[in-house]
Formats: structure tokens, sequence, C-alpha cells
């Protein structure tokens, strides 16, 4: 258990250390899911307004990580969900938009598209991605945050991968 | 191939610090929401207690008025009845005194 002190009302300076330490997580997961720093920062508050209250039941700084990051990816998708048409979310893998600036090169282009492509996939393989290759976590940790099989992670993985390869590659924006 | 490809998309999801002040804002917030959430007891103890004083109060004053109305129709009755008897009394008495 987290030291009791910390969830005190007047130990406000222990909690802004804790949002300090990981504002940049939970910001970033929100940033990559919708593409909007306004509704990222809107998202990444309620996480931490939350975490202010559910504090006292977590066990440890691990806990605390995994839970701010199964909430920002979920909060992130739910405000997506609120904002779209509710069809949009049945898209399949495939029918992501295409690129919208295709004809130009270099890394910071490359980057971009990329951030495109990855916002523009549906939900769940958005959010595995994201946890993936912004969060550098394994399949089991991701199946473990998104309580999903680990096989439908690897899956989601691999689907994703290969739709950004083509999609990249059809523009003429990656020679890999 | 794929290796690079998962480099780039490593390199394009690096994390980004969120506006100047987020940590700021979050902690007036929670310390805002924890106010709105905080009940007062004190007011919560003291406005039934208030609220029976202030009854039993008026309840007292109407008793008090009422039986200082009673005492005075009592009283005013009293003389009333004085009175009438006064005036039998009188018209008695000129009764023997023309016979």
């Amino acid at each position: 258990m987290l030291s009791p002190e910390l969830f005190s009302v007047g130990e406000s300076d222990a909690f802004a250390a804790l949002v300090k330490k990981h504002q940049s997580m939970v910001f970033s997961i929100a940033y990559a899911a919708l593409r909007d720093r306004s509704a990222a920062e809107e998202v990444a508050q309620d996480v931490f307004l939350e975490l202010h209250r559910v504090l006292p039941v977590l066990d440890s700084p691990a806990h605390v990580v995994n839970w701010l990051r199964r909430a920002a990816a979920h909060r992130s998708i739910d405000r997506q969900r609120r904002q779209q048409r509710w069809w949009r979310s049945f898209w399949p893998l495939e029918q992501a938009p295409e690129l919208a600036a295709p004809d130009a090169g270099g890394d910071v282009l490359l980057a971009e598209a990329l951030r495109q492509l990855i916002a523009s996939l549906p939900a769940k393989p958005r959010l595995v991605m994201i946890l993936r290759y912004q969060e550098d976590m394994e399949a089991t940790e991701i199946a473990e945050v998104l309580k999903m099989p680990i096989g439908t992670v690897k899956s989601h993985v691999q689907r994703s991968l290969k739709l950004l390869r083509d999609k990249l590659a059809r523009h003429g924006e990656i020679s890999i | 191939m794929s290796k690079n490809l998962e480099d780039q998309i490593r390199d394009a999801l690096r994390p980004q610090d969120p506006p100047e002040g987020f940590a700021e804002r979050v902690v007036l917030k929670s310390q805002a929401a924890l106010r709105a959430e905080t009940p007062r007891p004190r007011f919560r103890i003291l406005w039934p207690a208030a609220t029976v004083a202030a009854t039993a109060a008026l309840a007292l004053s109407i008793s008090i008025e009422y039986h200082s109305l009673q005492e005075q129709w009592a009283g005013r009755q009293a003389i009333q009845a004085l009175q009438i008897a006064s005036e039998e009394l009188n018209t008695a008495r000129n009764k023997v005194l023309n016979q």
C-alpha cells in the first residue's frame, strides 16, 4: 500500500509530484489517440482527478502506472467515441483513411504521417499500437492493461504494422 | 524492414509534454473537488439544533401569550360578573326603598 500521508488533504505537494512524474505519459497517450492537444489535456486532467480519488486503494507505484495507462487509454477512446458517429468505430482496419499529404518526404513528415495513420486506426488496435510503441510495453503487459487476450494484442500489432507499411509504401513515404 | 518501421513508429510516438502549468491546474482542480465533496459537519449539526431551538422558543412564546390572554379574559369575565351582580343588587335595593 502506498504511504497514507500521500492521500491526505494537506499533501497536495506529494500529489503534484505524482502528476509531474507521469503527466507526460498520460498526456502523450491521450494525444496519440485523439490528435488534439486541448482534448488530450482534458482527458489527462480527468485521469489525474480520478487517480486522486482512487489512490488509497492502489497497492504500489507500479499499480499507479498501470492504472494511469489503462485510464488514459480508455478515457481517450471514450472521448473519441462520444465525438464520432457510432458506426465510425466499426470501420474495418483496412478502411482507415488515406494520408492527406502523401507527396512530401523526410523524417518529420514521415513521423506526422505515421501519427495520422495510427490515430485513424480503430479504437482497440490504436490503443495497442500506442502502448506498444510509445510506452514500450510488451504484449503481455498490454493484454493485462487492456484486459484482452495476448493473441489479440499480437494480432492487432501485426495487422496494424502491415496496414501502416502498405499505406506508407503506396504513397512513397518509406522505402522499407 | 519491419524493425525499421517499428523504430519510425517509436520516433513518431515519442512522449510529449502537456501544456505549461498542467500539473498546477490538476492539483487546483483536485483540491476544489475535495472541498466540494467534503461535508461541513458543523453546519450539518447546527442546522437541525437551531431549527429545534427556534421551534421551541416559538411554542413557548405562543404558550405564554395564550395564558396571558386567558388570564385577561377571565379577569374581564369576573369584573363583568361583579358589575351584573352590583346592578342586580342596586335594582333590588331601589325596589325595597320605594315600597
